[in-house]
């Protein structure tokens, strides 16, 4: 049966019918129900739990209570519409009150935690704000953990979020958009960004490409993410996600456009370019010298997790004679009676460093102690003793593993994860040769994508002088002209 | 809109273009210790060679070589000439290839396949092309500096390790010039210098076209002056006879540095270098071919020709010589006199001539 979804003009009981049609029999939704004797009925609608109880006892219920025994208006069945405005107007003591008059208002405000009164025989209804979702309280960041610098961070709710993010950008130019995504989560998002500050170009494409979002539900920013990035498939990220309001604020700063998703504690950060993703909020705080000296070495830790196993595998495979003659005959030498060959040898650790890993992180804590003794000493030292694999690859994958941690952002550390097979085969398959080959292919690939029409290598190619003060290095606070390292649109 | 690339990253596309087969061939080995000579040489006429191309650009800024002959020859003969440049390009990029993928098996790859090297290249030159000029030009910056840093620390390790013999290079002053002058025209002028006729097809893709003519000079005169330096080094660590004789005079010097027996076996960075090198001297050649054939056949998308036109490239690598010796005496003995010095040298000026006296007639 179709349910009618227009103006309401019902008696009370048909409006109680009618909303249990809609909303199920729901054991969280909460009608209560006000006879009042040779006066007009009413009752008051939500939905349990998601709506703040001491606002309506004491903003709604209770003035209600007051007023409707001396009230002129309560008097008269016929003149419910004055009724309600009188309430708007002159009682309710609730902050946000409106007027609404068809079945999809009232649901969708009930379904988000709003609370609805309805008169017997009226048109109309109230529609007072009472949302009120628990959610933790701010806590310290957990993934992107710092030495120095603020300890709050975003938790699963927008308005806490965007809050935390205006404090710190006490600003009339920070401007902070909300909408609804989603066609059943309804989720809330919001896109933040410095009027005089952001690019329009860029903006009005996070824009468009947020609106055109055709999705059933938003429960992480990444179902964004996926949406904002351009068509082409690429396993670089082109956006970045933060926990950190700081981070999200910096960024604001620098003209980037930041968007909030209700439910989840990471906002998003976009255009993104590849070195972004080798900074930490930590750079700013420290001192130039050695943050940019960590820079490097977070750069450098990226080329060796993502080379490593590949070169290794080369040069043993391929040009033993380009290495160093000791060298080489020590590392035959370890590799006497190892049954695999090379490339094998790394592949199978690779594999089981991987699923280590992937372990590590879904393991029930009080089992956690068994993993790690399987994996450093079972796997770690008991597979070298027992000759399956030669103690140069171990340190070889250990390497790549520690370095892979040294990489900050999550996301960046995927794709090297990805990236770093395809120079282990190519550089067991052809050696030096295709590793360069491969190289050279990442290297058209990424030279070609862009974040939001901004090129992702911007700064490092096409090459930008000015913004070198904060790329490879960063330059002190004193000497950096904050407004060069805008982002903008190049093409 | 169409692509762009800007000017250091032409710059840098130019460099990495010239020395890209004359660094790994040695090309002025043929005047013995006197190379720098025969290369500075040449790379000045090389200058005079792309001022003809450049004053050609100049009249039509906006079109490729392929183009504007038949706006100059009329179209029957300028397509002609366009096709027979397209024809040149292609040959070139074969040739190219053949060139890297020798060297490749002689340095570290004498039981592998020539054609799972040649067809890796190709591979990866041919998503080069698809993606586009503009991100060529991109890749050009970054490789430009890896190559420079790459060739820099060799330089460094071979000035540390003491294999610097000065002794080798005198007497500066040349007692007979004429394998100097042997070495300058026809080989060292038309490779590398002459081949810039292929960027007369890159030209209109530059941002600044203001800046054709100085960035054009600033980076041959830069690259001339690095190959003349390189073959002064090479001489001076190996001496004229053995550069003379070997195959590749930079792996013989670079393999000779040994310092504390820890940094050795310095094979592993020049291969890095032959693979840039042999990269965008390819794809320079493989792109002029693609939008040569894509203007004469007025095909609008060029990417539908990058597959066909690509595995034609590396077939033909393999057809062009049955040996690698026989490859070696063609590029010597043949190719610049029945293709560079026509198409590089006598063709451009004549249609220089032509277009002038078009212009003034156009004026009076």
């Amino acid at each position: 049966m179709a349910i009618q979804r227009g103006l309401i003009n019902e008696n009370i009981e048909q409006f109680k019918v009618h909303l249990e049609k809609e909303l199920g029999a729901n054991s969280d939704l909460l009608i209560r129900e006000f006879q009042l004797h040779n006066r007009v009925d009413l009752i008051i609608v939500y939905i349990d739990g998601i709506c703040d109880k001491q606002v309506i006892e004491t903003s709604i219920i209770k003035p209600i209570l007051e007023v409707c025994n001396d009230s002129f208006y309560f008097n008269e069945p016929n003149r419910t519409t004055e009724l309600n405005n009188y309430l708007k107007d002159q009682v309710l003591s609730a902050s946000e009150v409106e007027i609404a008059s068809t079945w999809d208002t009232i649901l969708s405000s009930l379904v988000s935690g709003n609370t609805v009164i309805f008169f017997n025989k009226s048109s109309e209804v109230l529609v007072i704000g009472t949302k009120s979702i628990d959610s933790r309280s701010i806590s310290e960041p957990t993934t992107q953990v710092l030495v120095r610098g603020p300890k709050d961070s975003f938790t699963e709710k927008i308005r806490t979020n965007s809050s935390l993010v205006r404090s710190r950008i006490q600003h009339p130019s920070l401007r902070i958009e909300f909408s609804k995504l989603g066609e059943r989560t309804q989720t809330d998002i919001a896109i933040l960004y410095i009027e005089d500050l952001v690019d329009a170009s860029i903006l009005k494409k996070v824009k468009e490409k947020v609106k055109n979002i055709k999705i059933d539900g938003i429960l992480e920013s990444r179902y964004i993410e996926s949406f904002l990035e351009d068509e082409t498939y690429s396993p670089f990220p082109r956006t970045f996600n933060t926990e950190r309001p700081d981070v999200m604020a910096g960024n604001l700063l620098e003209g980037r456009i930041g968007i909030l998703v209700n439910g989840t504690p990471f906002g998003l950060i976009c255009p993104t370019l590849l070195m972004d993703h080798f900074k930490t909020a930590e750079d700013y705080y420290e001192k130039s010298d050695i943050s940019s000296l960590m820079r490097l070495l977070r750069i450098f830790s990226f080329i060796i997790s993502l080379l490593t196993p590949g070169v290794y595998v080369a040069l043993v495979t391929h040009h033993i004679g380009m290495i160093p003659t000791n060298l080489a005959v020590s590392i035959a030498a370890q590799r006497e009676g190892v049954p695999f060959p090379t490339v094998v040898e790394i592949f199978l650790l690779e594999v089981t460093f991987e699923i280590l890993r992937e372990a590590g992180i879904r393991i029930p804590r009080a089992s956690g102690q068994a993993a790690s003794i399987v994996g450093a000493l079972i796997i770690g030292q008991g597979v070298v003793e027992a000759g399956f694999v030669s103690s140069v690859s171990t340190i070889i994958v250990a390497l790549t593993a520690i370095s892979s941690f040294a990489v900050p952002q999550y996301s960046i550390g995927a794709t090297g994860r990805i990236l770093r097979f395809v120079f282990l085969f190519m550089g067991a398959f052809i050696g030096l040769y295709g590793i360069m080959l491969s190289l050279f292919f990442i290297g058209f690939h990424i030279a070609k994508l862009n974040s939001f029409g901004v090129p992702y290598l911007l700064p490092v190619t096409p090459f930008n002088t000015a913004a070198q003060q904060d790329n490879f290095i960063r330059m002190p606070w004193r000497q950096m002209k904050r407004k060069n390292n805008k982002i903008r649109d190049e093409k | 809109m169409k692509e762009k690339i800007n000017t250091i990253q032409f710059f840098c596309l130019i460099v990495l273009f010239e020395i890209g087969s004359a660094l790994l061939l040695e090309v002025g080995r043929s005047a013995g210790k006197y190379g720098w000579i025969s290369l500075i040489v040449a790379g000045l006429l090389g200058c005079i060679l792309y001022l003809v191309y450049t004053k050609l650009h100049t009249y039509y800024p906006s079109l490729p070589l392929t183009q504007y002959t038949q706006l100059i020859w009329g179209k029957h003969i300028g397509i002609i000439i366009s096709f027979l440049y397209a024809l040149y390009f292609m040959y070139m990029a074969a040739r190219i290839l053949r060139d890297f993928t020798a060297l490749l098996l002689i340095m570290a790859y004498r039981n592998t396949s020539p054609v799972i090297l040649a067809a890796l290249m190709m591979g990866v030159c041919m998503y080069g092309i698809k993606q586009g000029i503009q991100t060529i030009g991109r890749v050009a910056l970054a490789g430009f500096v890896l190559l420079f840093s790459i060739l820099f620390l060799i330089i460094i390790f071979q000035w540390i390790n003491g294999l610097l013999d000065v002794e080798n290079v005198r007497p500066i002053i040349p007692r007979d010039w004429s394998p100097i002058l042997h070495t300058i025209f026809p080989t060292a002028l038309t490779i590398p210098f002459g081949e810039m006729i292929a960027f007369s097809m890159i030209f209109p893709d530059l941002d600044q076209k203001s800046k054709v003519k100085k960035i054009g000079l600033y980076a041959i005169i830069a690259s001339c002056l690095f190959l003349a330096f390189s073959s002064i080094v090479n001489i001076m660590i190996l001496n004229e006879d053995i550069v003379e004789s070997s195959i590749f005079p930079l792996l013989s010097a670079a393999s000779l540095v040994d310092i504390a027996h820890f940094i050795t076996r310095l094979e592993a960075l020049v291969v890095i270098t032959l693979v840039t090198l042999g990269i965008f001297k390819l794809l320079v050649f493989f792109y002029c071919t693609v939008i040569g054939i894509a203007d004469i056949l007025q095909i609008k998308n060029q990417n539908k020709l990058i597959l066909p036109i690509g595995l034609l490239i590396l077939t033909l690598s393999f057809a062009i010589a049955p040996n690698y010796i026989e490859h070696i005496y063609i590029g010597i003995h043949k190719v610049p006199y029945y293709l560079h010095i026509p198409l590089q040298i006598v063709v451009p000026i004549l249609l220089l001539l032509t277009a002038f006296i078009k212009n003034r007639k156009k004026h009076n």
